[in-house]
């Protein structure tokens, strides 16, 4: 036995491992706070990433993150305060508002743009152009045992039919089951669910008998191996008969009810502290239409986001849907409708200006 | 009925036979294993080499695949290894010398054993659910890169343990007896026979652990790791991004051009974790030469 190598050589590493370790913590002291914290719904990720991407361009030298761990649990994040601003593809829920009020977080809520669901099935399927929200529903609620396109209409084939979309986890899920089925959470068994939408275009688009829902930007970067379905929601006020959905369709509030708004969430007392989050918001807002765009999603009109902007700068804190969780059918005119009567609010937590704190 | 004997030699070609099938068998067994790897890294190394540039390498991640960079995941992997390393390591040895060298076989050291083995077969999420609890909130390191090299270092820790017990069980009883013979003291026994011998077979555990550490994602979700970031961690308590993050990101764009990006940042990751096992692996064999020198 050699002792003198291998007794020294664990103890070099040692050393070694112990130096590095005690240099990480040193240098731990500096810690800045002037980083901008972004997370939220995964839909919203690709348009707040164009949004980080744009301003450190603008602003070499700030410290911007930002996450997608979903809208729910981009939510609860922001109630204990660790993120500056979070992304939400429905707005604000009830229990959440109640979280804010205990943590009095207070918070700004500020439309951005719109999305659409899109239902699709495989190319080859050369029989169905549209579909009536009543058949959909049919098709997808609760105890639903369709499983043949015959029983959805008479003149359709009798051909087996697999159905595919988002598992429950999913801000889409969330929004697909109350527009269609008029519940939250509302969903047959027997579908087959994907925690990614990839997975969902890859499932409908390999199965002649499949149907599938999920967002319109997965729709147009696989248009040519899927078939758009237009939806019928036998409501004459939003456009008659079936309507395509596309970016016009979507934003005019005619392809009904499968098109959302997209909010971001803005936490008032962390903005107040740290400068670089009004800078960050208030640079979003100024070219958020450039940035849903380039995120394949539906810009407002330009009068919508000047309101949007109104509100930020006037720091309209609360929201304009009274924790009613996904909002279905506000088209663009419910929404300069609601962002013009929140100043007079409805729901409770909505302090206007006058900066009231909640109790405490 | 006939004697065994003449029905042994009865049956020899059938049984050659049989055993050579069986050969057959084990040999495919082993080659579809081979394959699908194969399969594997040729499919992602075709999608994924035309996008490797320097300024893949060197970039931050963007908003458009085209301008994307995988620099801050690099930097906060090899953090990321490091802390484990650091961390995991000496704990892991220490508890694998504990459990071999002093532990008496009674129900308390058992029953230790028996959760360590448990522990290795927990599936990655929950420790990442636990690293969410206690380091990021309980002792409110945040969304840190020590907040996550401690949540893996206790997913690692279980595979280092056993894999170090199993080294230092393979050194014969005699050579511990000789040195105890000479008046070492168990401390001297340790030090100068027990780790130096057991060290190429404890390295072997560590190297396999470190890997696993850095191609975790689970863990590094639930610890709130970024995904767009524009910066690299200066330090212990800064936020951090990772490469496995980025390709879980990449791989769930609408777009084309991103799943491709994954792929090559896949690439990256496999030639991070060969050139770390490389090192890791001259390290062992320059410890063994140097021993039996």
């Amino acid at each position: 036995m050699h002792r003198s190598l291998p007794t020294s050589l664990p103890r070099r590493l040692g050393i070694f491992l112990a130096v590095t370790a005690l240099a990480f913590l040193v240098a731990a002291c500096g810690g800045d706070s002037q980083t901008v914290r972004v997370d939220g719904s995964s839909t919203v990720f690709p348009i707040s990433r164009a949004a980080v991407d744009a301003y450190q361009e603008a602003n070499p030298g700030s410290r911007v993150t930002a996450s997608s761990s979903g809208t729910s649990a981009g939510f609860q994040r922001f109630m204990r305060g660790e993120v500056d601003v979070t992304g939400a593809s429905r707005p604000i829920r009830e229990d959440e508002l109640r979280r804010a009020e205990e943590n009095n977080v207070r918070f700004l809520e500020l439309p951005i743009g719109y999305d659409g669901l899109t239902v699709t099935t495989h190319p080859d399927n050369d029989f169905v152009d549209c579909l009536t929200v009543s058949e959909l529903r049919r098709i997808w609620e609760r105890g639903s045992t369709i499983n043949n396109w015959n029983q959805i209409r008479d003149d359709f084939p009798d051909k087996s039919l697999r159905l595919y979309g988002r598992s429950p986890a999913s801000g889409t899920f969330d929004y697909f089951t109350a527009a269609i089925n008029g519940e939250r959470g509302n969903m047959r068994d027997g579908y087959n669910a994907s925690d990614t939408d990839n997975a969902v275009v890859q499932g409908v688009s390999r199965d002649v008998s499949g149907m599938a829902f999920f967002g319109l930007s997965y729709y147009i970067n696989n248009r040519d191996i899927l078939r758009l379905i237009a939806i019928d929601d036998e409501d004459p006020d939003t456009g008659d008969g079936c309507v395509l959905p596309t970016p016009e369709t979507v934003a005019d509030g005619t392809y009904q009810p499968l098109a959302r708004p997209e909010f971001i969430y803005v936490n008032v007392d962390r903005m107040e502290r740290n400068p670089a989050v009004a800078s960050f918001v208030q640079f979003y807002l100024e070219n958020a239409s450039r940035f849903v765009a380039e995120a394949e999603y539906v810009p407002f009109e330009d009068d919508v986001y000047a309101r949007v902007m109104e509100r930020f700068e006037a720091r309209i804190e609360g929201t304009m849907f009274g924790g009613e969780g996904p909002s279905i059918g506000v088209g663009m005119g419910t929404m300069l409708e609601r962002m013009q009567t929140s100043e007079a609010p409805t729901g409770r937590d909505v302090p206007a200006d006058d900066d009231n704190q909640t109790d405490s | 009925m006939p004697s065994t004997d003449t029905l042994f030699n009865q049956r020899i070609d059938s049984r050659r036979r049989r055993g050579k099938v069986m050969a057959g068998v084990l040999f495919v067994c082993t080659i579809l294993g081979l394959v699908v790897l194969a399969t594997l890294i040729v499919d992602v190394v075709l999608t994924g080499a035309p996008w490797l540039s320097r300024e893949f390498i060197t970039g931050f991640p963007r908003s458009t695949a085209e301008a994307s960079g995988i620099w801050p995941a690099i930097i906060g992997s090899l953090y990321l290894m490091l802390v484990v390393a650091a961390v995991a390591v000496p704990l892991g040895v220490g508890a694998a010398l504990y459990l071999e060298e002093y532990a008496r076989d009674n129900w308390l050291a058992r029953l230790i054993q028996i959760n360590i083995n448990n522990l290795a077969g927990v599936p990655s999420v929950v420790y990442g659910i636990l690293g969410l609890g206690v380091f990021v909130y309980l002792f409110g390191f945040g969304n840190s890169l020590l907040a996550a090299g401690l949540t893996l270092s206790l997913l690692v820790l279980p595979i280092i343990v056993i894999s170090s017990q199993e080294a230092i069980r393979s050194i014969p009883q005699g050579v511990r007896e000789s040195a105890y013979a000479l008046g070492a003291t168990r401390s001297q026994v340790i030090w100068s026979h027990v780790l130096p011998i057991a060290m190429p077979g404890i390295l072997t555990g560590v190297i396999l652990s470190l890997s696993r550490a850095v191609g975790e994602t689970a863990p590094l979700v639930l610890v709130g790791a970024a995904l767009a970031i524009n910066f690299t961690p200066a330090h212990l308590l800064d936020e951090f991004t990772a490469i496995p993050m980025l390709i879980f990101q990449w791989t769930e764009e609408p777009g084309v051009a991103f799943r491709e990006l994954a792929a090559a940042a896949i690439i990256v990751l496999l030639a991070f974790l060969i050139l770390t096992n490389l090192t890791a692996i001259l390290l062992r064999n320059y410890l063994e030469q140097e021993r039996s020198a």
